[in-house]
């Protein structure tokens, strides 16, 4: 599914866009845990959280995701949204919280 | 390159190249019946200062524009070529290397030279400036070819220098130091990313360092990290300066954490922390010692190894996963706690 496609059916809005939504998303990683994020072996895939700190993007950096997005429509502080902008590294926040947002991509796994 | 290098290469040069390597093969000739006029034409129009005269297909004579200049002073430019041409002409071989012909040019101060065959019939002509013009080509692609093997041997040497040269970088971390966790990791991700080293194998460097780095941050009273990448390998050491580790086993646990409630918010303290960089690492080290501090050492192979499925990864693991259980006897009675070694 192209980073688009996740965007869209999470009717996302975006903080930092990105530079291509034709990437290709294989993947979901759902936590809160930033250990949980790094601790996964996925590949190609987006970060969905609650969490909103700068520690977010940093792990997002580190374990080489495509995109963040925060769900219940949280407020990324400014210190998460300046660091996602100097990685390039696309955020979007939703209204849903998890379990819906995850319900809404959980095709990708099939 | 000296002088007498540069000599030894034009000499060598011009012994290598022989007259037919250098001559004008378009040979612009007269015959024996054409007039001195004629003549004159066909220097002018070629901007040349000299044209043999053939006679069928061989040599007869050879007329320069020094005589073209006598018949016009004397008269006699409307004469036939044949009454007035050199005949004794001095010539060279196809095959003869280039310092003979310019030892010719030397000897008789000539402006051309024909140049013939075994057997005598013209099949070029070669002037002083066709074979310095020749030589400056040889050169220039002698050159070029040098520059080339050059830069060949030049990228091999930077990137030999890449790959040999050892990095080291240490980083202080402070206790409790949210914002700025990560810094090592990002560091060290940037230096992988540079050395070429396998995406795959750079991520599990940077995730193994990141999570020494927070667990510094969130467990201890400060402490610092130092990593060291070399050719093959990265070596890092996560030192702390305290509290220590009561149970290091029980902390291995995946999902254990004694991790405040704040820390957890943050999104720390999932209790997957060390079990995560042990998963990350070729190998690993950890040594607590409680009220004193605790040394987590931990190496990384950059070079892929045949097979590197996980199973070879913890097969060559310093620890020993298969013992789960490690009694409390097991650790050194001063209170340490180790790892098996």
């Amino acid at each position: 599914m192209r980073l688009s496609e996740v965007l869209r059916r999470l009717e996302a809005e975006e903080i930092v866009p990105a530079s291509n939504y034709d990437v290709e998303v294989r993947n979901v990683c759902a936590s809160d845990m930033l250990s949980d994020i790094l601790a996964t072996e996925k590949m190609d895939f987006v970060i969905l959280t609650g969490l909103t700190t700068v520690q977010v993007m940093r792990t997002a950096e580190i374990s080489e995701a495509i995109a963040v997005v925060l769900v219940r429509n949280k407020l990324a502080t400014m210190d998460t949204v300046n660091f996602a902008k100097a990685k390039g590294i696309p955020l979007a926040r939703c209204r849903f919280p998890m379990f819906e947002a995850c319900v809404r991509l959980a095709d990708l796994k099939r | 390159m000296d002088d007498y290098a540069d000599l030894s290469l034009v000499s060598e040069l011009v012994y290598q190249l022989k007259a037919r390597d250098a001559m004008r093969r378009d040979l612009i000739s007269c015959r024996p019946d054409s007039t001195l006029r004629d003549v004159q034409g066909i220097l002018r129009a070629n901007q040349i200062s000299g044209v043999p005269v053939i006679q069928g297909d061989s040599l007869v004579g050879i007329v320069s524009i020094e005589d073209i200049l006598k018949a016009l002073d004397s008269g006699y430019i409307e004469e036939q070529v044949e009454k007035w041409m050199t005949r004794k002409v001095v010539t060279v071989q196809a095959d003869t290397p280039l310092n003979r012909a310019v030892d010719c040019f030397e000897r008789h101060h000539f402006g051309r030279l024909p140049v013939v065959d075994r057997d005598g019939r013209p099949v070029g002509i070669i002037t002083p400036e066709d074979i310095v013009y020749r030589l400056m080509v040889e050169m220039t692609r002698i050159a070029e070819d040098i520059e080339r093997r050059h830069q060949e041997l030049q990228a091999r040497v930077s990137e030999f220098d890449l790959q040999a040269a050892v990095v080291k970088r240490e980083f202080f971390i402070r206790a409790g130091d949210y914002e700025n966790a990560g810094a090592s990791s990002s560091a060290l991700k940037a230096e992988l990313h540079r050395r070429g080293v396998e995406p795959s194998i750079a991520r599990r460097a940077a995730i193994a360092l990141y999570e020494a780095e927070t667990n510094i941050i969130i467990h201890s009273i400060g402490g610092s990290i130092a990593f060291e990448v070399s050719g093959r390998r990265l070596t890092a050491e996560a030192v702390d300066w305290g509290p220590g580790i009561p149970d290091v086993e029980l902390a291995m646990t995946p999902g254990y954490s004694t991790a405040s409630e704040f820390v957890r918010a943050l999104g720390f303290g999932a209790g997957m922390g060390l079990s995560n960089i042990r998963r990350c690492a070729d190998r690993f080290h950890i040594e607590s010692v409680l009220n004193k501090g605790t040394t987590l050492r931990i190496e990384v192979d950059l070079k892929k190894i045949e097979a590197t499925d996980d199973t070879d990864r913890e097969a060559t693991d310093d620890t020993d996963r298969t013992d789960s259980t490690p009694g409390a006897a097991d650790h050194p009675p001063d209170g340490a706690v180790s790892t098996p070694d």
